[in-house]
Formats: structure tokens, sequence, C-alpha cells
């Protein structure tokens, strides 16, 4: 008895469970494509949009516009881990984000307001280096 | 047979004609290689470009709310950023960019106040002026395209947070440079909102070198005067499974970029060239193996073909596949 019981409460449990998880996009999602060049393979990836999306990945701020599903063909680009579909976290956006991050606090664009941007090649902070040498070439010529 | 002649002239007349079969496959192969200084990053939807052949993407900055778009100068490979400060960046999520032909960036944005916002910049990247939208919150845009002049076009559609008679509904309008609606369209495509989340979002749109809008819907392009008077329309067919994501403009050529989500959710894309003289299909293109196995243009031009964008040398490469 008891254990029918616990199967009854677990399986409205794991139903209302699924029921949460994919609505927390609801209609807002929006299926849109990454990509880092042709021999990389590219990225699909449903993005939730519009405030009040509560984001399952954490990749946002609470309640506020989220970036969810990942789905991936493995290919070269760095971002290009290992996914696992149909799941929503832990997502690569949200690696990526979190990689960001970590570039973010490095001071390698000081004084300027410029977000970090990850490389998709070995070298993460290639982007930025590069980006940041352009800058200050461009400050000097002026 | 006269019922039939007379019916063929009013269809003719009024382009209510059925779109043309889609024509066989012909295939891209590579042209020449362009080697940029850029180290490889990686970029969201649809690369955009402006008369002069420069590229800009909406550059992947940890995630995709975040609006920042980078322009490649496609002659020099000098980088400029069109983005917000830290402050601003934190409440803006981002939801659709449009260079005009000239090259001026405006990045359409919604903050968390639930308020629409057109950012437009410099072109060194500065932001010149935030304009506030007098938009639906529940609205799901799908394309955002602006004229030199400031004027612009925005459309989309309810989502299903909004009121039950219009989830679904579509949504089209044209503003002024201020942000005030000049005109609302009555022939917004709907959508089944149920389904529309299960592909790649559809829409795109550019200004064509007659200065008309072209603005692409699931299965036709409107051509769109800057006084909002609805021009033209071509319907075209294509692959059931794909989505019509981009149109580009040049000369008498239009093309589709039509993508398709594979087995492994990997994404490939086909391309239709339309003759806009005709209104018919011009060609059907499919990226060679040498392009890559998931090529996606970055751009086109009736004199140059496709331009396709790699990394796999380790920085980037425009690759130029000519029309056959």
């Amino acid at each position: 008895m008891n254990k029918k019981l616990f199967g009854l409460l677990l399986g409205v449990f794991v139903i209302w469970g699924s029921t949460i998880a994919f609505s927390q996009c609801g209609d807002h999602i929006k299926q849109t494509f990454q990509t880092c060049g042709g021999h990389c393979g590219s990225v699909v990836r449903l993005t939730c949009e519009g405030v009040g999306s509560n984001c399952q990945d954490d990749t946002g701020d609470l309640g506020f516009g989220c970036c969810g599903l990942m789905l991936f063909e493995p290919g070269g680009c760095g971002f290009a881990g290992v996914t696992r579909p149909r799941e929503l976290p832990p997502s690569v956006e949200f690696a990526a984000f979190k990689e960001a991050l970590v570039l973010r606090k490095k001071p390698t664009l000081t004084g300027t307001n410029l977000p970090a941007i990850a490389s998709c090649g070995d070298n993460k902070n290639a982007f930025n280096q590069w980006l940041e040498a352009k800058l200050k070439q461009r400050q000097v010529s002026r | 047979m006269w019922i039939a002649a007379l019916a063929m002239t009013f269809a003719f007349i009024t382009g209510a004609e059925g779109p043309d079969a889609l024509p066989s496959a012909r295939v891209l192969q590579i042209g020449s290689t362009q080697s940029m200084e850029a180290p490889p990053f990686s970029f969201y939807g649809a690369a955009q470009s402006d008369k002069a052949g420069n590229l800009f993407f909406h550059i992947s900055a940890g995630s995709y709310r975040r609006p920042v778009v980078l322009k490649l100068d496609r002659s020099s490979g000098d980088p400029t950023l069109y983005s917000l400060d830290d402050t601003d960046m934190q409440k803006a999520v981002f939801r659709q960019f449009s260079v005009t032909p000239a090259g001026q960036v405006s990045i359409l944005c919604q903050m968390t106040d639930g308020k629409f916002y057109v950012l437009r910049f410099s072109s060194k990247g500065t932001l010149l002026e935030k304009i506030p939208m007098d938009l639906p919150e529940q609205l799901s845009t799908e394309s955002f395209v602006a004229f030199d002049s400031g004027t612009f076009l925005l459309s989309g559609f309810y989502g299903g947070q909004a009121e039950p008679e219009l989830r679904g509904k579509g949504f089209m309008a044209l503003f002024a440079e201020s942000g005030k609606m000049l005109k609302k369209f009555s022939s917004a495509e709907s959508v089944d909102l149920k389904s529309v989340s299960q592909r790649i979002s559809e829409g795109g749109a550019t200004v064509g070198p007659d200065g008309n809008i072209y603005l692409l819907q699931a299965s036709q392009v409107l051509v769109i005067s800057e006084s909002g008077k609805i021009v033209r329309r071509i319907r075209f067919q294509k692959p059931g499974s794909a989505s019509a994501v981009k149109i580009a403009v040049s000369q008498n050529l239009a093309s589709i970029w039509l993508l398709k989500a594979g087995e492994k959710k990997s994404v490939t894309a086909d391309y239709l060239v339309l003759d806009l003289f005709t209104g018919k299909p011009f060609g059907y293109y499919v990226p060679g193996k040498d392009l890559g196995s998931a090529a996606i243009a970055v751009s086109f031009t009736s004199h140059e073909g496709f331009t396709f964008f790699d990394t796999q040398n380790g920085h980037v490469d425009l690759i130029s596949a000519p029309l056959k």
C-alpha cells in the first residue's frame, strides 16, 4: 500500500516537475543558431526570449530573458563540448557565460566598458587580446 | 477554356499565381578565400552586411541576450564594436539588429521594465540615441529593418502571454526615426504558437538597392516602399523542414537562406535565389563538402555569389563561392 502510494506520489511529482521544467520558457522560446564556421560545426540553440521568462539555467538574471536548451553537433570549436540533448542545465551556454564572466574579471580592456568575447579556438582570450590591440592602435593613430 | 485564360490573366495581374517549383540543386564550390586577422569567434543567427560589403555579427559575448554587434571591415579587417556600458547591458535583452545600406547599426532591445528600445549607434560604435518604442511587451519579434533615413519596419507576433484574442496574431508596423508608429499593416502573418518554437525562427528583412524593404516571411517576400505601401509579393517554395531566416538582395537577384536542423541537431543551409525581374527561381544552391559540414553563408552579392565564414585555420576566413 505504502509502495503504491509512494509510486503515485513520485509519478505526480515527476509530471509536475517536468511541467515546471518545460514551461519555464513558455512559448517565448525562440530557436536560433550559433556558428563558429562550417568546419567547427554549428549550434542549434533554443533561446528563451522576453521579460518574465524564468531562467532554467541561471544564464540570465532570475525572471528575465534566458537561454536554455542547447543542442549541438560536436565539432572543433572550443565551446562545442559534449551536451546532452533534451536536457536543460547545465548548458554550454551557461558554461560559456561563466567563462565570459571569468574573462570579464580580467582587466584586459582597462578603462573601457567593452564586453568580454570568448574566442571559439583553443585560446579563449584570443579575440579579446586582438580587439584590445586593435583599439589601442586606433587610439594612438588618432 | 476562356474562363481558364481569364483566370490565368487575373492571376498574373494580381500576382496570385502559385510559386514555381524548386529547381534542381547546384553545388557551391570555393572560388577564393580572404584571410582576416580576426581570431575565431562565434555569433548568433544570420550575419548582415552593408552596401560596402562590411560584415556585422551578433557576436557571442557570453549569452544570446547580450546586445553586442561586431563589424568587420571587409577591406581592412578592422573591428568596430556596438555595445552598451555594463549598467545598461544588465538591463537589456537583445531582440534583433539592423544595418542600413550606409552601414548604420541599430539594435532592438527589450529592457527589464518590459519596454522596447531601438539603440542607434554612430559609425564608431558610440551609442547615439535610445529610442523608446510603443510596442506590446508580449511581442515576439521576427524582423527589424531600418532605412538610411531612420525610418524602420518591425514585424513579429503576439506570444502566449498576450490577450487570448491576440495570441499568435501577426504584427507589422512602420515607424518614424523618433519611434512614432506611422502605419500598422493588417496583412501581418499569424503563427501557430504550438509549433512556432519547434523550428528555427523564421523571418528577415533587408533594404534593396531600389530603396524598398524586402521582408521575408515563411513562404513569400513582401516588397514594401519607405512610405509603407506593399508594392509586390513574391511567393516561393521551400523544402517543408526548412526555415526561411535571411534575405539578401543584390541587383536583380534575391537570395533566401533556408536552414534545416539535422538529425544530430546540426544546422545546414541551402539557398534559393530568385530573379526579381520574373519573380521566379534563378537557382537553388547547396554548399559543397569543401566548405565544411555546417557551412552557413554570411553574405550574398550577384557578382561574388555567397561568402562563407570559417575559422578552421585559427583566424577568420571569408570564402567566396560564386554562382554557377
